[in-house]
């Protein structure tokens, strides 16, 4: 795996006496795009906080760029661009005037990406934001997240609430600012069908930590759902590599993994006299399984 | 080039890709010396990250079906039909879990009607659908 981009070694914030991370760790890849994901209230925004340099975690450590981004310089500030869930402030201004504020602090502005998008997005630089739509507000904050050519590109719900036409044109900005492997983007979301498309790297995240970190398309290889058939009512637990979730019926045990061994569910089955059918799952069913009410790190984290 | 991709498969993106690749070139729509789409222009086409198209092409040139021109892009090689079609013999991975199925099938009791029928009707539940039912004019 390349260098790292950015680091999270057990880092913990509270707000008042409510932890937001309790231990949270992250490895985001040079030149990927990672999909942060979780629940509301998991912690998502207050990570992307922190590594924006927005907030200055109680514990643990956090590098960005190799760097703390709590003491970040104005060269390296450049190149990290944030983007919030509540996207640009200052609705009353013009379009025009949030990019003579913006571009000059960048270097490498890409003011052909900023015409390019304005008319794709059919926006007038002379239009306050909040006369737009809720899409070109959006669009409005990514032309402004993205043209900066930032190497690290935090996006907080960069999608919420928008058509799947706007999504999936936003999505391609994104995918097109990216691509020569020299810049980094993680974004957080909930809308899992996007992140499966664009992503190469999932990180799950539950009440403050994470539960899981992989490329997508090894997560995919390697998660199963198996149903275990039993002659008489199934036992009350199965040991199985990588287990996430366990459901029990009358005649069967659901359990979902996220690390399939064929030998050893055979064997386990075989142990209880079971049948065992493995069937692959998708993201969002994965993700159902995990952070859900069957999910065991749930169950532990209740 | 279009590729219909399902993301939310338990699929990998990438597999897909390749699967259709190998597909296009059987029912002769990708030809011999065929150039195929950039990296960044399928990425953009199919709205998915570059990584994953990077993924598949690197994937099908190490399976030798396509090869890198320098300067020049990726191309269908000239061997690709027979490489794609299989025609250089079963995977062993499929051989295997083959051998498999016919020993579980022969313990139960089953002929060998009965089990090409059910690999048949596994097939129709989980298989990739024909290419015929993509383009119908060939």
């Amino acid at each position: 795996m390349s260098e790292a981009c950015v680091l999270f070694s057990g880092v913990q914030k509270k707000f008042g006496e409510t932890p937001a991370l309790r231990g949270f760790d992250l490895e985001v890849p040079k030149g990927s795009i990672v999909g942060l994901l979780g629940r509301n209230a998991a912690g998502k925004s207050t990570a992307l906080r922190c590594m924006a340099g927005l907030e200055r975690p109680d514990a643990g450590t956090i590098r960005v760029l190799g760097r703390d981004p709590n003491s970040f310089d104005v060269p390296l500030r450049q190149r990290v661009v944030y983007l919030a869930e509540t996207g640009v402030p200052f609705s009353g201004a013009r379009v025009r005037a949030l990019i003579e504020l913006c571009a000059p602090l960048y270097p490498h502005w890409d003011f052909a990406l900023q015409d390019r998008m304005l008319a794709q997005f059919g926006i007038a630089p002379d239009r306050k934001l909040k006369e737009l739509s809720l899409g070109q507000q959006r669009a409005v904050g990514l032309m402004l997240a993205v043209c900066p050519q930032p190497e690290l590109l935090i996006l907080d719900e960069p999608a919420a609430n928008l058509d799947a036409v706007v999504r999936r044109e936003l999505l391609e900005t994104v995918l097109r600012l990216i691509g020569d492997g020299e810049r980094t983007v993680i974004v957080s979301s909930h809308m899992l069908g996007d992140v499966e498309r664009v992503a190469d790297h999932v990180a799950i995240m539950h009440a403050g930590r994470r539960l899981l970190q992989a490329p997508l398309d090894e997560l995919k290889e390697r998660s199963r759902r198996l149903r275990f058939s039993f002659a008489a009512a199934p036992p009350e637990t199965l040991v199985l590599p990588g287990l996430v979730s366990l459901r029990r019926g009358a005649r069967e045990l659901l359990a979902t993994v996220v690390d399939y061994d064929e030998s050893a569910a055979a064997s386990v089955a075989a142990a209880h006299g079971a049948h065992v059918e493995a069937a692959p799952l998708g993201l969002e069913e994965l993700f159902i399984d995990l952070v859900g009410e069957h999910g065991l790190a749930t169950r532990r984290a209740a | 080039m279009f590729l219909p991709i399902d993301a939310s498969s338990g699929l990998p993106v990438y597999r897909q890709i390749m699967e259709q690749v190998r597909r296009m070139i059987v029912a002769g729509r990708l030809p011999a010396g065929e150039k195929l789409p950039s990296v960044r222009d399928l990425a953009v086409t199919l709205g998915i990250n570059p990584l994953t198209v990077g993924k598949a092409y690197s994937e099908l040139e190490r399976g030798g079906i396509i090869e890198m021109r320098r300067g020049l892009g990726m191309f269908v090689r000239e061997s690709a039909v027979d490489v794609a079609g299989g025609r250089g013999g079963t995977p062993s991975g499929v051989a295997a879990a083959a051998r498999r199925l016919v020993l579980e099938a022969a313990q139960a009791g089953m002929t060998m009607t009965q089990t090409v029928r059910s690999v048949e009707s596994e097939w129709r539940e989980v298989g990739p659908r024909p290419a015929s039912l993509e383009r119908k004019q060939r």
